[in-house]
C-alpha cells in the first residue's frame, strides 16, 4: 500500500511538472501590452488615456482639402476612416500607435500616406480634461473589413502598458462610400468629414 | 544532524534568501526609477524665489486666455531664473509641467499658438525652459522664460513644476 502511494505521488509530480511546462508563458507573453477590451460607441479607458470610437466609415477614395490644395487618394483595397474622441487621463500624452487587426490576425498600421489629413491621432497632443475629436485612417484589402479590431496604444512597442482592443462593429457600416472628403480648416480643431 | 532539522533549516534560509535576492537584483532599477521621479518639492510661494540647479527661480505671472470655443484655455506662464552657476543651470534637460495641485499634469505646447502670440507679442523675447539651458549664459544674468499650456477652463489653481534630470527626485514648484 505504501509503495503504491509513493508511486502515485511520483506520477502526480510528473503530471504537475508537465502542466507547469506546458502553461509556462513565453517572454513575449510576459512582456506584451496589457489588453483593455471595449466596443464601438463606449468609452474605453487605459491607464493614461481614454478613447471612444464614434464612427467607422469605409471609402474607395479620400479627397483631402488642406492648406488651399486639393488632392485625391485612391487605393487598390479600401480606406477605413475611424472617428473617435480621445483624452488624456492624468498627464498629457500622444498616442503613437494605432492598428487595425483583421479577423485573420493580420495587423495593418495606420496609414501615413495622407500625412496632411486633419486630427490624425498620432499628431495630437492629448490633454487631461479636454476630449478631442481624432481620426485614424487605415488602408487594407476589402476582405479585412469584417470583424476587425482597433488597437490603440501610447507607443508601438511598450511592454506592460495598456493597449486598447476595440471590436469594430462593421456590420452596420459595410456600406462602402465612393468618396470621403476631409477638409482641414485654419486651426487643428477646425476640420470636417463628409461621405458621398 | 537529523533530516527534520535540515528541512526546517533549509526552509528558513530560503525565506531569507528569496527577499534578499529580490533586493539585490532590483536595487539598481529602484535607484534608476527614483532618479526619474519628482518626489521632493522645493516650493516657491507667490512672488518669492527659490534656489534650484544653479539659479534663483521666480514665477512672474500666469495668464489665462480662453479659446474661441470657450471649452479650453491657454495658460501662459512667465518665469525667470537668475543664474549664479551656469554649468549647474545647463547640466540637465529642463522638464516642465503645469499641475492642478492634484494628479493632473499638462505638458507645454510645442509651438506657441497664434492667439497667444497675438495677445502677448512680448512672448518672442522669452525662451522656453528647455531652450534656455542650451544658450551660453553668464554669471548674474537673468534668463526670462515662458511656456504655454492648454487646459480646461474651469481649473483655477495651478502650480508650475520644474525639474532637471541631474537633480531629480528634487524638483521646483512655483506657486
Amino acid at each position: 500500500m505504501r509503495r503504491l502511494a509513493a508511486l502515485l505521488g511520483v506520477f502526480i509530480a510528473i503530471f504537475a511538472l508537465y502542466v507547469l511546462q506546458k502553461s509556462l508563458p513565453t517572454y513575449g507573453d510576459i512582456t506584451s501590452p496589457i489588453a483593455v477590451s471595449g466596443k464601438t460607441g463606449k468609452k474605453v479607458a487605459a491607464r493614461n488615456f481614454e478613447l471612444t470610437v464614434t464612427q467607422l466609415r469605409f471609402a474607395r477614395n479620400i479627397q483631402l482639402t488642406a492648406f488651399g490644395n486639393e488632392r485625391s487618394y485612391g487605393t487598390s483595397g479600401i480606406w477605413a476612416i475611424v472617428e473617435a474622441e480621445a483624452a488624456a487621463r492624468n498627464e498629457t500624452v500622444t498616442l503613437m500607435s494605432a492598428a487595425w487587426l483583421g479577423a485573420d490576425g493580420l495587423r495593418y498600421l495606420a496609414s501615413e500616406r495622407i500625412s496632411n489629413a486633419p486630427a490624425l491621432l498620432g499628431r495630437q497632443q492629448l490633454e487631461p480634461g479636454l476630449p478631442q475629436r481624432v481620426l485614424m485612417i487605415f488602408e487594407f484589402p476589402e476582405s479585412e473589413m469584417n470583424k476587425g479590431t482597433l488597437l490603440v496604444a501610447r507607443y508601438p512597442f511598450q511592454p506592460l502598458d495598456n493597449e486598447l482592443r476595440i471590436a469594430m462593429d462593421s456590420s452596420a457600416t459595410l456600406l462602402v462610400n465612393d468618396q470621403i472628403t476631409l477638409e482641414r480648416g485654419r486651426s487643428d480643431a477646425d476640420w470636417s468629414i463628409e461621405a458621398k | 544532524m537529523s533530516e527534520r532539522r535540515i528541512f526546517w533549516g533549509s526552509l528558513a534560509v530560503l525565506i531569507v534568501m528569496i527577499p534578499a535576492a529580490i533586493v539585490v537584483r532590483g536595487y539598481d532599477s529602484a535607484l534608476a526609477w527614483r532618479a526619474n521621479q519628482e518626489l521632493y518639492p522645493l516650493i516657491a510661494e507667490p512672488g518669492k524665489s527659490v534656489r534650484y540647479g544653479g539659479a534663483e527661480w521666480r514665477l512672474e505671472g500666469l495668464y489665462q486666455l480662453i479659446t474661441q470655443d470657450k471649452k479650453s484655455a491657454y495658460i501662459l506662464a512667465e518665469f525667470e531664473a537668475k543664474i549664479d552657476n551656469p554649468e549647474a543651470f545647463a547640466a540637465g534637460a529642463c522638464q516642465i509641467a503645469l499641475t492642478d495641485r492634484g494628479e493632473k499634469r499638462w505638458s507645454p505646447q510645442f509651438l506657441p499658438p497664434y492667439e497667444v502670440r497675438k495677445a502677448r507679442p512680448s512672448l518672442e523675447e522669452r525662451s522656453t525652459c528647455g531652450g534656455a539651458t542650451i544658450k551660453p549664459i553668464k554669471v548674474g544674468e537673468t534668463v526670462k522664460m515662458a511656456e504655454i499650456f492648454r487646459t480646461p477652463v474651469d481649473i483655477t489653481k495651478f502650480d508650475l513644476a520644474i525639474s532637471q534630470a541631474t537633480l531629480r527626485p528634487s524638483y521646483l514648484v512655483l506657486r
